[in-house]
């Protein structure tokens, strides 16, 4: 399923102006639909707001990677929405900026690794909202220290206890709440490269009528 | 900047030399010291919902989880979690408190540029041609959204990749004619 029209992957070459352009139209729509998007979800309220936005910005930043498969490409385009993200509030939110900026690393890396692919689109949605699955527990991890854990742990064995569950039931429900993160971001993925290929008919169609 | 990237790294010292012995003095001094330098940054404990996780880890986990060796107005407690998740929060408020007092005096532009010189060398190009596209992408989304059809579209999902995939088009078409200006104006005018 792989794009053998595909131009190879380049790293160490400085980008184009058209490169240029196409990581900050793809990192100034991902910025834009944290603030629009995300703005709205967090006054909602909505249950699992953070996976749904989560998979847009899946969605954006690999649909970009396959008109600009090259190294650093996501990660790019991820420091734009960071950037766009934590100054729409007025003033710089640590948590958003890195939470984003390790997302766009992370989608980077695997696809630097796989290519243009539509194994490579799987794999980094699904690690995309993985990571936004742990990013609070990463983040409490480095504020309150490595104690906090053990606190949860602790916490969770006696609620265990007291609902009669077992720390197998407990590791379950965590094992379901990342399988369903990782079913979510594969689907983003699958959605994403649909959805670039889709971008590339439509635009031999708009050069044609131009 | 760099006066508040050395407070920066300050606190992030005083929160990780914070322990049992240490924080009756270190812990009021930090906050005395970042009060000194910059107030706005308690402005972080108007968020209610931090307040909520303080007392959430102060309370829940030393009232369920056994020792329960010590009690307070008939509540038993563990009294050496408590002491352990004191000194967590204390450490959490100090690292929340420099990043605040760092960030409060961070522009766009430090960003930026601090995102190049970590290795994303085009970064700043490319983030200033985001700043001039923007307008026109949040014009196009706003015209794809309003036009977006909620009835038909959960009647029929592939709806949703033909319009996304139009708008996406749309915006990398228009780019690559403002991108292609721009060079233009670039070689004209060097």
């Amino acid at each position: 399923m792989s794009d053998h029209s595909a131009t190879p992957q380049a790293s160490g070459k400085s980008l184009d102006h058209g490169e240029a352009a196409l990581i900050a139209v793809f990192g100034a729509l991902w910025g834009l639909m944290e603030i629009t998007i995300g703005t709205a979800l967090k006054g909602m309220r909505l249950p699992m707001s953070g996976m749904i936005l989560a998979m847009l910005a899946a969605i954006i930043a690999l649909t970009g990677y396959y008109f600009v498969p090259r190294r650093g490409a996501i990660l790019m385009m991820g420091g734009v929405a960071a950037l766009l993200k934590v100054f729409s509030v007025g003033t710089v939110i640590a948590g958003p900026f890195f939470a984003i900026l390790i997302e766009a690393l992370v989608a980077d890396g695997i696809c630097s690794l796989l290519g243009r692919h539509l194994l490579a689109y799987l794999g980094a949605g699904a690690a995309m909202l993985c990571y936004t699955a742990l990013h609070p527990f990463i983040t409490q991890g480095l504020l309150f220290g490595g104690r906090i854990y053990e606190v949860y742990v602790a916490t969770a064995r006696q609620v265990g206890q007291f609902l009669h569950l077992e720390s197998v039931h407990l590791a379950a429900l965590v094992g379901l709440y990342l399988l369903l993160h990782l079913l979510a971001g594969a689907a983003a993925g699958f959605f994403a490269f649909r959805l670039a290929r889709a971008v590339k008919i439509e635009l031999h169609k708009l050069e044609h009528s131009a | 900047m760099k006066r508040y990237a050395f407070c920066f790294l300050l606190g992030i010292a005083a929160a990780l030399s914070l322990n049992e012995r240490t924080h009756l003095i270190l812990f009021p001094a930090a906050l005395l010291a970042v009060a000194m330098v910059e107030h706005r940054a308690y402005r972080i404990f108007r968020h209610w919902k931090l307040w909520f996780f303080f007392i959430f880890i102060l309370l829940i986990p030393v009232l369920l989880v056994p020792p329960k060796d010590a009690a307070w107005l008939g509540a038993a407690y563990n009294s050496r979690m408590l002491r352990l998740n004191f000194i967590m929060v204390e450490r959490s408020v100090l690292i929340m408190l420099s990043i605040r007092l760092f960030t409060t005096h961070i522009s766009l532009d430090h960003l930026s540029h601090g995102l190049t010189q970590i290795g994303l060398v085009q970064f700043e190009r490319v983030f200033r041609l985001a700043m001039e596209l923007l307008p026109q992408i949040r014009m196009a989304a706003t015209d794809t959204f309003k036009e977006l059809p909620l009835k038909t579209l959960l009647k029929r999902p592939t709806l949703l990749l033909n319009l996304a995939s139009r708008l996406v088009a749309q915006i990398i078409f228009q780019a690559h004619r403002q991108g292609a200006v721009s060079r233009t104006g670039e070689e004209n005018n060097p």
